[in-house]
């Protein structure tokens, strides 16, 4: 049943997925738009996407504490 | 799978003599070893420092001019104070991320060297604020927009800390368990563990050491512009 309970957990990527998804495309849209502006936009595209990553691996560990047995 | 929760790190080596006998455990060898090696490392390339700049002194005018950029950029006034210990931060992480590289297992992979870094940082983040604001007006400001929004600012200081650690924790464990799956099921299905191991390590190993390293000095820096901002 644990086994089952972690793979519950990781169904938090989901809303990760999208989320990293559609800030990438704007990301790259806005790229599109004005190609100078490349250098102030990466940074913040790395910041969103790693904030936003950190959720999944959040359930990755409580995953890992399940099986376990913490 | 032994290594859940990344206790592989908190092995005894040996014990220090002292009282009862103080542990010294793989974690905190390691920690030494990148220790030695980064302030050797700094030694050999500030010594014979000349005007116009050698090769070696262009690498260190290089990491120490790039740290104070984005430090100036990013924070403003207090830039002089903070660069050395974000850049400490961040070259230290490097290190310690990148030791799966050579063998060893990463002690970040171990939730309680991570949270000693959270901890550090969120304290860098409430004493300088004290000592470089107003006290009274510090404590005042967890009240500013509505009175009811305390709570909410008291847990503010909990909730960066476990997301700073568990962040760095998670990636870090997540990257040597799946190296060391892949090692593991290439040895049991009899193939010889070449090449593939070391294009994955490319991107667990190098690429997220390296991203994460990178977010928790950035998040650090972001905070204290936001604790700090006039």
């Amino acid at each position: 049943m644990t086994a089952l309970g972690a793979g519950i957990a990781m169904l938090a990527g989901l809303g990760v997925g999208i989320g990293i998804g559609i800030a990438t495309g704007k990301a790259a849209e806005s790229i599109g738009r004005q190609p100078e502006a490349f250098g102030r936009i990466f940074p913040l595209f790395l910041l969103g996407a790693a904030l936003a990553e950190a959720v999944a691996i959040y359930s990755l560990v409580v995953a890992f504490m399940l099986i376990s047995k913490i | 799978m032994k290594n859940k929760m990344g206790e592989g790190v908190l092995k005894v080596l040996f014990t220090i003599p002292i009282g009862k006998g103080i542990p010294v455990r793989v974690a905190v060898v390691e920690m030494w070893g990148v220790m030695a090696f980064l302030i050797i490392l700094a030694f050999y390339l500030t010594s014979n420092m000349k005007l116009v700049p050698s090769k070696k002194q262009v690498i260190a005018e290089f990491i120490v001019d790039s740290i104070n950029k984005i430090t100036k950029n990013f924070l403003g006034h207090y830039w002089h104070i903070f660069a050395p210990y974000l850049g400490t931060l961040f070259l230290f992480l490097l290190g310690l991320n990148l030791l799966g590289l050579i063998g060893l297992q990463p002690p970040t992979s171990n939730l309680n060297v991570t949270a000693s870094f959270g901890v550090m940082s969120i304290l860098v983040l409430i004493i300088s604020t004290i000592v470089l604001k107003n006290p009274i007006r510090w404590f005042l400001s967890h009240f500013k927009p509505i009175l009811i929004i305390f709570p909410f600012k008291f847990l503010d200081y909990f909730t960066r800390t476990l997301s700073l650690s568990a962040r760095l924790f998670g990636n870090i464990l997540a990257g040597v368990t799946i190296m060391e799956l892949v090692y593991h099921g290439l040895i049991k299905a009899h193939i010889p563990p070449v090449g593939i191991p070391a294009a994955l390590s490319l991107y667990f190993d190098i690429f997220d050491g390296i991203l994460q390293a990178v977010i928790f000095a950035f998040l650090s820096l972001i905070y204290l512009y936001e604790a700090l901002e006039e």
